[in-house]
């Protein structure tokens, strides 16, 4: 039997015979977290992450980088059921900015709020996996922390664009493959989660096809573990069969099911009215088809379902060259390989006042430079917290190590997690911006809690203890780069560490 | 000679070198109020302090002092985005409760109408100047000479100070209140000039005044009630009271009074602002000495930190 240092094993599938405590060396034993422990952990983290998210959220009252086109296109869902526009990523992270706007309008707090509650959500569930990781609640509580006080996971919750959505889902989808892994093997109670899980990575997947990775890993995860627990024979085989269905065919599910609204209202959509135009009665060649998106004469066509998926299907394909032929022009674009120290920010805004900013019409004034003086600066910074990468990354090595004398399945798992998010962009000749990097956030946190969870109690309050501190500390200077609050340029020094910050 | 008995020396050369260093800092930067830069000062005159003792001691600096500055910094986030939550500022009832305990007369309009004629800074304008900036500078030096004489009183110090801070915050989330000055601008009260950094300029320390002019631009205009300026006056006194000598104690109580007056006469708060910090600051050191009597048992040592008996042991902090 593989050791697992977090005491995660399985437990057997019959309720009569206990596994074997796990081959645990270390943490020493100790009382396991209860359930309402950690609910009222995560309550009380989402609390907080709400508070330290929320002040300034709607500055400044326009666009943000892309929210001009999420932010819309969420619109265009209410509205229309589909974007207007041709659509880069899967519907449901806009879905789901389109239901802030639904309660609180087509403003910046209608469109920032469910992100907002998404960022809170993530650093709930960061404690979650911290607690079901190494049982302790001060560690579960240092990981919340070292995420709440993040930059990428602040600023991807304080705008509407997705990739909070994903950091949300992945880190759901790895907490349910942990939770399965601990105490899921007990009758008729795994298949519900199984499938819970598959719903969470398809929801991934159904926001930004980035997150397709987090599936294979939690699938290997899944079925190592029905391997190592479950009898052999046809036990074995149907858990087995029932982690491939729920991680290959419920996401499949929860995509198409993200792509109905397309399917059924394709004459609206910018792909089904070129397609229109193509093949309808008026046929022929419409110098305007690659940009007109008007749903006024699409009526003409009669769709039958095969076409529906049909020019859906090719819409994706369309989407997937769109990604394939991305190439860095974007002056914010940058290497992942830049994350470990976060030399290489993305600027979602920055704005230099002017003294003539103060006669811009009310409708026109985005709000930042009100009562600023000329020469101030405002700036949207997505950095991530360097405190945290850098003891992520020394943790990594740490982890690394651990699984490979202990063969430690559970920390291969979780390092395995966040570097199928990481490594891809690093080799990426696309674009990469550093708010791609919110979903690893959480696990770069696990990382750290979990190599210090074998440690003596007082050297391991006294780290964590430091480093949440220097998080804390970093997170307070770096701040004001991340408001969009007009700073004189010598206040800004102390935020903007390096040169080569914007 | 040998280094062992050379280490005092070593330690009051360095610190020496140190004064000179922060009165150039000083000089050229500016009194240094942001919380950062008060602690870094504070932490380096610990080490210094702590040359030639056992190397933990100087690690203990960082693992005690790390997480306080921490805490302090988000109690200024905090109070930062109080001011952003959006609640209805109060202009009038901390003015009319004015009125009402003095006769129908605001004592900042009453002091300033009497004290302040708009012209150049005076003389005496130095002693309120520094008596509004030690705000930012004494509890944290205090906190520096606990520390290095009985760490558990530091930490009992810091816990008191910190959840001040935070109770403060409450105050300012759920009842967001204008200082005289603001209400002034709002032709609530006549003219009322905010003078508290005025007297720099005597000392020929204009960057201290641009220094606190900008925090006070940057920081939330309306986080009066309760003051914690005077809160802090008031937690020194009861804090610091049963183990100091008897100089120490006519200072201590005068530090609240002189700072109450300062507060009202530089237009940065009501009187009821300032009786609103005394009050928290009593709040909070009942509360904590309730908790360490209950933890420690009645006659625990831990009793002795808001309400010890003046013949009590230890050390003074007094002359």
């Amino acid at each position: 039997m593989t050791t697992d240092s977090t005491g995660l094993a399985p437990s057997p599938p019959s309720a009569q015979a206990p596994s074997p405590p796990a081959q645990a060396p270390s943490p020493p034993a100790q009382p396991a977290l209860t359930r309402s422990t950690i609910t009222i952990g995560a309550l009380v983290s989402f609390v907080v992450a709400v508070g330290v998210l929320a002040p300034g959220l709607t500055r400044p009252n326009a666009f943000v980088f892309d929210e001009v086109y999420y932010a819309s296109d969420a619109l265009d869902l209410l509205q229309r059921g589909v974007e207007q526009g041709q659509p880069v990523h899967p519907p449901l992270g806009k879905w789901l900015i389109a239901a802030g706007i639904r309660v609180f309008g087509f403003t910046p707090l209608g469109w920032r709020i469910v992100p907002l509650l998404a960022g809170a959500a993530v650093v709930a569930l960061t404690f979650v996996g911290a607690a079901l990781l190494t049982r302790r609640i001060s560690l579960a509580a240092t990981a919340a922390a070292l995420v709440l006080f993040d930059g990428i996971v602040f600023t991807a919750s304080r705008v509407a664009m997705l990739d909070v959505f994903v950091a949300l889902w992945t880190s759901a989808t790895l907490g349910g493959v942990l939770r399965i892994r601990q105490r899921g093997y007990r009758p008729g109670s795994t298949l519900p989660v199984k499938l819970a899980v598959g719903v969470l990575g398809g929801a991934a997947v159904a926001t930004k096809w980035s997150a397709v990775l987090v599936l294979p890993v939690a699938v290997m995860a899944l079925v190592e573990a029905d391997r190592r627990v479950l009898p052999p024979g046809p036990i074995r085989r149907r858990g087995v069969v029932a982690t491939l269905v729920a991680m290959t065919v419920v996401p499949m599910i929860v995509y198409a099911g993200a792509a109905v609204p397309f399917i059924v209202q394709i004459d609206e959509t910018r792909a089904g009215a070129a397609h229109c135009r193509a093949t309808g009665p008026a046929a022929g060649p419409d110098p305007q088809a690659s940009t007109n998106i008007s749903a006024t004469a699409e009526s003409a066509c009669d769709w039958t379902i095969g076409e529906r998926v049909s020019v859906w299907w090719d819409n994706q394909l369309d989407v997937l060259d769109f990604h394939r032929r991305l190439r860095p022009r974007n002056s914010q674009a940058a290497s992942a390989i830049n994350w470990v120290f976060q030399t290489e920010p993305t600027a979602l805004y920055d704005k230099t006042c002017r003294a003539s900013f103060t006669v811009v019409p009310p409708e026109l004034d985005d709000g930042v430079c009100q009562g600023a003086r000329a020469g101030d600066r405002a700036i949207v910074m997505s950095v991530g917290n360097p405190v945290l990468w850098v003891a992520a990354t020394l943790a990594m090595i740490v982890l690394a190590v651990r699984t490979a004398r202990r063969r430690d399945v559970t920390t291969a798992l979780v390092l395995a997690f966040g570097l199928v998010q990481w490594l891809p962009w690093t080799f990426a000749e696309r674009e990469v911006f550093t708010f791609y990097a919110a979903p690893i956030v959480p696990i770069l946190a696990w990382w750290v809690v979990m190599a210090a969870a074998p440690w003596a109690p007082k050297r391991r309050i006294a780290v964590c203890t430091i480093v949440v501190s220097l998080a804390v500390v970093a997170f307070a200077a770096i701040r004001p780069a991340m408001t969009a609050r007009p700073l004189e340029r010598d206040d800004l020094g102390s935020s903007l560490w390096y040169p080569s910050w914007p | 000679m040998n280094l062992m008995t050379r280490w005092p020396a070593v330690r009051t050369g360095g610190l020496a070198a140190y004064s000179l260093v922060v009165v150039w800092f000083i000089d050229t930067r500016g009194v240094p109020f942001d919380r950062e830069t008060v602690l870094a000062w504070v932490c380096g005159c610990l080490v210094l302090v702590n040359l030639g003792r056992p190397w933990r001691q100087s690690v203990q600096v960082v693992i005690d002092w790390l997480p306080f500055l921490a805490v302090m910094l988000i109690y200024d986030l905090v109070r930062g985005a109080a001011d952003e939550a959006g609640a209805p500022v109060h202009f009038t009832p901390q003015l009319d409760a004015d009125r009402t305990l003095f006769g129908g007369t605001v004592p900042t309009v009453w002091l300033q109408d009497r004290l302040y004629d708009g012209g150049p800074p005076r003389w005496w304008e130095v002693g309120p100047a520094l008596v509004y900036a030690s705000h930012f500078v004494v509890p944290f030096v205090v906190a520096g000479v606990l520390w290095q004489r009985q760490r558990e009183r530091w930490l009992a110090f810091t816990r008191r100070l910190v959840s001040l801070s935070f109770l403060a915050t409450l105050g300012f989330l759920a009842f967001p209140a204008a200082p005289p000055w603001l209400a002034a601008r709002r032709d609530l009260l006549p003219p009322i000039a905010r003078t508290s950094p005025r007297g720099w300029s005597i000392l020929e320390l204009d960057v201290a005044a641009r220094l606190i002019d900008k925090g006070q631009k940057a920081s939330n205009l309306v986080a009066a009630i309760p003051s914690l300026h005077a809160g802090y006056t008031a937690l020194l006194l009861v804090f610091v009271w049963p183990r100091a000598s008897r100089g120490l104690r006519v200072v201590l109580v005068a530090y609240p009074l002189v700072m109450g007056f300062v507060l009202a006469l530089t237009g940065e708060h009501y009187v009821v602002d300032v009786l609103s910090g005394w009050a928290a600051a009593a709040l909070v050191c009942l509360g904590w000495t309730a908790w360490e009597r209950r933890r420690a048992g009645r006659d625990d040592p831990a009793r002795e930190q808001c309400q010890e008996s003046p013949s009590g042991p230890g050390s003074t902090l007094g002359p």
